[in-house]
Parts: C-alpha cells; structure tokens; sequence
C-alpha cells in the first residue's frame, strides 16, 4: 500500500522538477515527497514523458522568424514603436557590414586536427568548437580494416558516429558535425565491440 | 530480515565488499515476502500533524532499539522512493545492491543516534541517498579513469534501448500533430517554454500573458496530447481485437 505524506506535489512544480527549474529548498521537499508517494512519482514520468515529447516535437518544428509574425504579437515596451526597433536594427547592420566584410570568417566554425591517446587522469586534451579531424592513438592495434568511432557528450548520448580508418598505429576519423563547448568522450568500435575509450574537452 | 540484521552488525555497505547479488536479493526479498504477513497496526499510518511527528519517532526509537518490525517498515515506506530516485540519477545497474547500501547507512546512522530529530526522518533519508549518489558517480568517473583494460570494463549504453526509442517516437509524433493544431504565437510561448527553458516570468512579460492564460495554454497541450494517446491506444487495441477475430474465423 503507497504511504502518502503531506500534500502533493502540485502540477506546475512537478513540471518545474522535471525540467530542473526549481531551487535547492524546492527540490528538498519535492524529492523528500517523492520518496513516499508512488502517485507523484508515477505523475513524473508522465511528465518526463511530455517534457521530453515536447521538447523534440518543438525541435523538429521550423520556427517561424519574429518578423514573419503579424504585427499586433509583437510585445510593446516603454512605448518602443515597432518601427523604432526596426530603424535601429538597419542602422547597427550598416554600421557592422564594413567590419564583417574586413573579417568575413568571424564566426565561422574552424577545423581542427586532435590527436587523443588515452582517457587517462585530468589530461584529456582541450580543443575549441568548430570541426574535429580526430586522431585515435591505438598502439598495439595493428588488424587492418574500418572502425567504428562515436562521439558522446557528457550525459551520455552519442551526438555523431562514423568510419575510422586505421593507419600507422592510429585511427582517423572526420566529425562532420560542429562540436560545441563541454566535455566528451570519444569510442572506438570493432566488430561491435567497444576497444578504447578517449577523454576530450571543447573549450 | 535476519540476514538483513547480521549485515548491519557487520557495518559495513555492500560497494565495499560487493557482496554476491544474490545474497542482496534474498534479504531484500525476504522482507518484501514477509509484507504479506499480519502486521501490527503502526499509528503513523493514520493522517495528522501530531500523529505524523510521534509516529516518526516511535519509528526512529523501535529502529534504534533493533525492532525488526520497524525496520521493515522503513523499507516499505522508503524501497521504491529510492529505488526511483536511483534509477533516475545512477540509471537501472545494480539497483538492489545500491538499495541495500542506503538501508544500511540509513539503519546504521539511526542506531548511532545521528538522527538529532527524528520527524526529519524523510529529510535525513533523502540527504542519504543523495550523498551516495554522489559517491557512486565519483566512483564511476575514478573507476573510468584508471581502467586500463577497457576490454573487461562494463560501460553501460545510456542510450534508450530501441522499444524505449520507439515508444519516444510516437509520442513525438503525437505531440506534433497537438503542436500543429496551435497558433504560431501558441507555438512560440511554448518553443520558449520547453525548448528555450525561459523562465514563465520572462515569457510572461516577453509575450505580454498572464500567470493563467500561460498555465491554460500548457494544461490545453497536455490534455490534447493525453487525448491523442488515449485515442492511439483505443485504435490498437480495436485493431487487436479485429485480429484476434479474423484469425479465429
């Protein structure tokens, strides 16, 4: 029989928990409830459910520009006309064309050549985001044909996978994807089976 | 319980011996088997304020004198809260051995007399769990790193397995087919909400909403997407049925 203890957790909060919005105090009294109550524990997967739905859903939906949407959804503050905003916005862009021209690959992701050798200690090698030509140092590895290599980010879901090559004591591997700031870890297949595991931060 | 007992007076967790998982499984279900037992009436079922507080430290002093009883009535108020919140934080590896560990700290403390009040006793059973968690994830990012034979190391996929991967997918689906059906500005409140993770003040005063309209607009899309999965669920079940018919015929 669920033991029940004090009020429920109210919808809102429970929404807020499953998105890791709320404080520490919150949190304390949500998961001490969650302990002893199997109706809001079971209200939370639900709500995970929905969260996680939601969020892809929304993801996978193209959003519409702001200013493709009618006028009268634009939020009005300190009686800023819509109008005004736009002026601004045409002047700075003015303003910085010169300065993006001088600098045309400003913002452009860069590549990057990254030798990692081993997941070992606080030593993992830091690189900036941009493109990542990996190098997966693999000494004793000398059975030639194709390996599997993944990228996992720090929660634990791969963000890319493709096909090393093995040459020279090291396999290589171009990410395809941009690879943002945070901590990784980079795996070596073969045949399905996981040989090496490489440490990589993205600074 | 008797087993559960003796690991007590031994003191020490299961992480640092790792006992046989099957030893874990006999005394956990062990006390599991004896809830079916007749059990004395326990006060601090009933609701009330100064019932709750005396019945959490009746609950605390039996435990501390080593009533049995009480102990597993810790474990049938508090297994399945913790077990949810591991498996939440540490995912489904090794549950029962981590379950055991906690009860252990958790009876172990309140025989030492750590628990100062006693009507915390959800509160110190909470930090418990979290401080272990902790140190299972310390363990785990030590263990990885000083591995040197990765061949023999176990690394649990984290990702869902393709049953999971597939039931996320057709709520995906059901969820767009609920975002199709709002507005764009609709839609927007939401992206901000879920995608964005803004704050409901700031898309409140971005937006120019109230506190209410905000919460209607959420509690719509979930009763919409509740309603599309019951209809979902109706439709395969009748579609089981007239299965299960035709072969028959």
């Amino acid at each position: 029989m669920p033991y029940s203890f004090g009020p429920h957790i109210e919808p809102d909060r429970l929404e807020r928990y499953s998105m890791g919005q709320l404080s520490e105090m919150e949190i304390a009294s949500v998961e001490e409830h969650l302990l002893v109550c199997a109706g809001c524990r079971a209200d939370l997967e639900q709500m995970d459910e929905f969260v996680a739905a939601a969020r892809q859903a929304l993801a996978d939906i193209p959003r519409k520009a702001q200013l493709d949407l009618p006028l009268e959804n634009f939020p009005k503050h300190h009686g800023w006309s819509v109008g005004k905003a736009i002026l601004i916005a045409a002047v700075l862009i003015l303003t910085a064309a010169p300065f993006s021209l001088w600098r045309p690959f400003w913002n452009t992701p860069i590549h990057q050549q990254v030798l990692l050798q081993a997941n070992r200690g606080p030593d993992t090698p830091q690189v900036s985001p941009g493109y990542l030509d990996l190098r997966l140092a693999t000494p004793g590895l000398t059975e030639p044909g194709s390996y599997q290599v993944q990228l996992i980010n720090s929660t634990g879901s791969p963000l890319w996978s493709g096909i090393g090559a093995l040459h020279r004591g090291e396999v290589t591997a171009a990410v395809t994807s941009v690879v943002s700031s945070g901590q990784y870890w980079v795996r070596l297949f073969a045949n399905g089976q996981l040989i090496r595991e490489y440490g990589l931060a993205v600074r | 319980m008797l087993a559960f007992k003796r690991s007590l007076e031994h003191a020490v967790p299961l992480s640092a011996h790792r006992r046989p998982q099957r030893e874990v499984v006999s005394i956990t279900s062990r006390l599991r088997r004896e809830q079916s037992h007749d059990k004395p009436d326990v006060p601090f079922l009933e609701n009330g304020e100064d019932g709750q507080s005396s019945a959490w430290t009746t609950l605390v002093r039996q435990i501390h004198d080593g009533d049995e009883p009480a102990m597993e009535q810790l474990y049938q108020i508090f297994s399945q809260g913790i077990r949810f919140y591991l498996c939440r934080q540490l995912g489904p590896q090794e549950l029962d051995d981590k379950v055991h560990d906690i009860f252990v700290i958790v009876v172990q403390a309140i025989q030492r007399g750590e628990l100062r009040d006693p009507d915390r006793l959800m509160g110190f059973v909470r930090t418990v769990v979290r401080r272990q968690v902790a140190a299972y994830i310390d363990e785990m990012v030590h263990s990885r790193r000083e591995e040197l034979n990765l061949e023999l190391t176990f690394l649990p996929d984290s990702r869902r397995n393709p049953e999971q991967t597939v039931a996320l997918r057709q709520k995906v689906d059901l969820m767009k087919t609920v975002m199709a059906e709002l507005t764009d500005r609709d839609r927007e409140i939401l992206t901000r909400f879920y995608l964005n993770e803004q704050t409901q003040e700031e898309i409140c005063q971005d937006m120019d909403l109230s506190d209410t309209q905000f919460r209607l607009l959420k509690s719509r899309a979930k009763a919409r997407f509740g309603e599309l999965g019951r209809k979902k669920l109706q439709h395969r079940q009748l579609v089981q049925v007239f299965l299960r018919a035709s072969v028959r015929k």
